[in-house]
């Protein structure tokens, strides 16, 4: 019987393969019957490498720069409704920059939110190196980590927040309630005592996947002589990770903390999509705080918003560039780049 | 082998076939009824939010409106209407960048900024159908005479011309389950201040203190109605309120804007809008004990741009914070779920309607006016499991008339507040020879007998004028009949102006912005999670805080508007 569902499986297998190659030549042969082009080799390979390069470019040009250029302008600019248009007016929005900041505590909650969400992810790194580099030794179980810690790194994030919603506001209390017979126990994310730290387990453990990924390709690119080297010289697995490991990753790693740096202020921390707008002000990040805003806006006050949010980035990039240096000043292979 | 193969390879060609017509067929029907017009007819798509609406009405203006048109020709060489619904759920700030790649040209949409999509040149001029009389169908006034003087200047730009025509009304507060009340006489009895004991005692007069009409017997004061809520909660073992917990803080800030909006009536109400007028409701800062006094109550405070500010210190929303400090104080007032962002709105109207037959009864819930058609698959299950008494027609659900601050507000006359800015337009970029048919059809929406039906069929309200027949008013289910008397004898307030300082800024002075106040040198924007974070400060220390922090940033945000007031 197994060897029967073996046959037919195997037959299934050949006949789809054979049918996307049969697919595959069908489109080929308008293109093989063609006459020999008269374009030389070196021209081909550019008409090949334009197409292929167009239209990520093009889409660079217009989602990154085309709109960074117009938020920039927008910054100086205050709109005129008449005349359907924005008109230059200088600093005059930075001003509302200055305002927000003196008299919007919500704000001035925001930023500090921001540099504490950007620290707990700083301190959950090396938790994410000990996890990763138990997986690249293939310890026992080391396989399932793997698959567990990278599956919601897969699945919709917005998927991820019902279900982890519905986990600690209805499976939580009611099984709190079943053990203490108390019936009027609050969610996690209801009861504003433990709200923050059930968002920051959420962002944490559901977080972990890509920075895994990355530190795990890393990791694998250190060359087995080495490690074999520092093996028949006694090393344990601690030093193989903090003498071997580390310093070989240390690029991924300082990449991974100057990015986090440059997107200090664009994190939202999943909050839209657990509260949408109405996210207990006390607990926003920046990331939100602008989001929330821009969302309402009308023409008249994206100016004001894109203030905030070049205000923002004049603070931003001179501490990613510092962070970068900082960096590069300790890492521990410099002089072997 | 080699023909079991052949096989597997035409299955799956015929199913990347397939797939690419089932690709090609969706997106040239879109989400309507997915029939084909023949092409010998004039064929319309109109984009429907279908929220808590739905599009049932839309279908059946559609038919009767293809049926009226069967012989009219729209374009040359064809003859008769196909029209195709596109239901969406797109927010305005989404459909305002999509909207001219649209393939619908006439729209019905909520929440837009009306004058930044004129700005954009998004909207086609429609005056020739709003303000032409509509003798056609046998009426004698225009569109534009079916709305109220708000409305008109609202939606009349300052050169004459219309863009738009208000389309539902969606206005929010409390619903009562009339049947639990009957059976547990949850009604106060005249002359006293307790409850009836059988169904033959004769009721208080109500919140509009007059005695034999629908709200006899329904708390006529806030403290009435807490001490409602007490005897449902204590002795009865009746969750008396629910609402859901993922807008929790949306759906109250409706409920405390509605109660405030009841306090301070349509005119009041206007100048947090229009920036002008004489406020006679504005307040000294309360005291601890929760008393205030009036700031200028005989002559009034005159209210402009340089000082509307002093509008954050009415007495209409002290008086609804208060009521909101005193509901959420108490859980045993509220479902328990009702601020878990884990429940949603669907389900706070499913556990509200499951709550009777299940023997855990709940005796009122928090939402809009269009609950109820929103909740009608869910009414629909009900009815089936549990019997024909829990269906639509056979259940009483009512619109609770709110009740008053206090006993001198007793009787007057309740104002509602629609917060939904609704509205049925035509793009501006509309294929030219299908503009009359796009006309015609929004047009033919806004006649009384589209209007009527709008109401027969769902149960809620166009925002325009129009009266019901009595052959109207046996169709509709109990609690539609009481939503339809609400707006008789109401004033409505359409929260919005043509004022410059207002348009400008449209989301500052969005009602969900208002509740801003600096309390203990904190900005707070929600009341209530600072209700129930803070449950020793009281509403005074959140009330006095509002005006506070508007006077601090006026004059730094919008000192460019007082120039020309």
């Amino acid at each position: 019987m197994k060897e029967k569902i073996a046959q037919t499986s195997r037959k299934i297998s050949d006949s789809i393969g054979w049918f996307f190659y049969s697919f595959g030549n069908l489109l080929h042969r308008p293109f093989a019957q063609r006459k020999p082009s008269r374009m030389n080799e070196k021209t081909k390979r550019l008409v090949f490498y334009i197409l292929l390069m167009a239209y990520p470019v093009v889409q660079f040009l217009i989602f990154y720069i085309v709109v960074n250029a117009n938020s920039l302008l927008l910054a100086f600019e205050s709109y005129d409704r008449s005349a359907n248009r924005y008109l230059f007016v200088g600093w005059a929005n930075f001003e509302n920059f200055a305002t927000l900041f003196q008299s919007d505590s919500t704000f001035r909650d925001s930023l500090k939110n921001s540099a504490l969400v950007w620290l707990i992810g700083l301190a959950s790194i090396p938790l994410n190196l000990v996890f990763s580099f138990y997986i690249y030794k293939k310890k026992p179980v080391s396989g399932f980590f793997k698959v567990m810690l990278f599956l919601p790194s897969i699945v919709p994030s917005i998927a991820l927040v019902v279900i982890y919603l519905f986990f600690v506001e209805r499976a939580v209390p009611s099984l709190l309630g079943s053990l203490t017979g108390n019936s009027h126990i609050e969610g996690l994310l209801t009861n504003s005592s433990t709200l923050f730290g059930t968002l920051v387990f959420f962002n944490i453990a559901f977080g972990f996947g890509s920075g895994m990924l990355l530190f795990l390709g890393a990791m694998n690119q250190v060359s087995p002589e080495v490690i074999e080297a520092a093996h028949l010289d006694g090393a344990t697995g601690l030093r193989e990770l903090v003498s071997i490991i580390l310093p070989n990753i240390y690029g991924t790693i300082s990449s991974f903390l100057v990015l986090g740096v440059a997107g200090i202020f664009a994190e939202q921390y999943c909050l839209y999509s657990f509260f949408g707008n109405a996210a207990d002000p006390r607990y926003i990040t920046v990331g939100y705080y602008l989001f929330t805003q821009t969302a309402s806006a009308s023409l008249a006050e994206y100016p004001k918003i894109a203030a905030i949010g070049l205000a923002l980035t004049l603070i931003a990039a001179p501490l990613t560039f510092l962070a970068k240096g900082l960096l590069q000043r300790v890492d521990p292979l410099e002089d072997k780049r | 082998m080699g023909k079991m193969k052949k096989t597997i390879e035409l299955a799956l060609l015929s199913t990347v076939l397939a797939s690419c017509g089932g690709l090609s067929t969706s997106s040239a029907s879109g989400s309507g009824s997915g029939s084909t017009a023949p092409g010998d007819l004039s064929t319309l798509y109109v984009s429907n939010f279908n929220g808590g609406f739905g599009d049932s009405w839309l279908k059946k203006a559609i038919s009767r409106f293809e049926k009226d048109n069967q012989n009219v020709s729209f374009e040359s060489g064809k003859k008769g209407v196909h029209i195709e619904i596109q239901d969406n759920k797109t927010d305005a700030i989404t459909l305002e960048s999509t909207l001219k790649d649209s393939l619908s040209d006439v729209f019905f949409a909520e929440g837009l900024y009306y004058y930044d999509y004129i700005a954009q040149n998004l909207l086609l001029d429609v005056s020739d159908i709003v303000e032409e009389k509509l003798t056609g169908y046998g009426e004698t006034r225009s569109i534009a005479d079916k709305m109220t003087s708000e409305q008109r200047s609202f939606y009349q730009t300052t050169d004459g011309k219309y863009y738009g025509i208000p389309h539902y009304s969606g206005f929010s507060g409390l619903i009562y389950d009339v049947d639990l009340f009957d059976e547990d006489n949850l009604y106060f009895a005249d002359g006293s201040s307790s409850f009836i004991t059988s169904s033959s005692d004769k009721k208080s007069a109500g919140p509009d203190g007059i005695s034999g009409t629908l709200d006899d017997g329904l708390p006529s004061t806030y403290d009435q109605f807490f001490q409602l809520c007490s005897h449902m909660a204590g002795d009865l073992g009746i969750t008396p309120l629910i609402w859901n917990g993922q807008y929790s803080n949306t759906y109250l800030e409706n409920l405390i804007y509605a109660l405030m909006g009841d306090y301070e009536g349509l005119g009041n109400m206007m100048m947090n809008y229009t920036f002008s007028g004489i406020s006679k409701n504005i307040i000294n800062p309360v005291n601890s004990d929760g008393e205030y006094t009036f700031a200028d109550s005989a002559r009034g405070v005159q209210i402009q741009p340089n000082n509307a500010y002093e509008l954050y210190a009415n007495a209409g929303r002290y008086e609804a914070l208060n009521f909101l400090k005193k509901l959420v104080s108490k859980s045993d007032y509220y479902y328990n779920l009702s601020f878990s962002p884990s429940f949603l709105h669907t389900e706070a109207q499913l556990a509200y309607l499951e709550s009777r037959p299940k023997g855990q009864p709940i005796a009122m819930l928090s939402d809009g006016c269009w609950w109820e058609e929103e909740a009608d698959a869910n009414i629909q299950q009900i009815a089936d499991f549990y019997g024909e008494q829990y269906s639509r027609m056979n259940r009483h659900f009512g619109w609770m008339p709110l009740p008053k601050a206090n006993q001198g507000k007793v009787g007057q006359k309740p104002t509602l507040v629609d917060t939904l800015n609704s509205l049925g337009f035509i793009k501006a970029n509309a294929t030219p020879s299908k503009i009359p048919l796009a006309k015609k059809f929004l047009q033919y929406v806004s006649t009384d007998e589209s209007l009527r039906e709008f109401t027969t069929t769902t149960n809620t309200l166009k925002a325009l004028d129009y009266k019901l027949t009595n052959e109207d008013l046996a169709k509709l289910s109990p609690f539609g009949a009481t939503i339809y008397e609400a707006k008789c004898s109401s004033d409505m307030v359409y929260p919005y102006s043509n004022v410059p300082m207002y348009i400008d800024n449209v989301s500052y002075f969005n009602m969900y912005e208002s509740f801003a106040s600096s309390v203990g040198g904190t900005l707070q924007k929600r009341p209530i999670q600072y209700f129930r974070a803070n449950q020793a400060n009281s509403a005074a220390d959140y009330f006095n805080g509002m005006r506070t922090y508007r006077e601090s940033v006026w004059s730094n945000t919008f000192s460019e508007y007082f120039v020309n007031a």
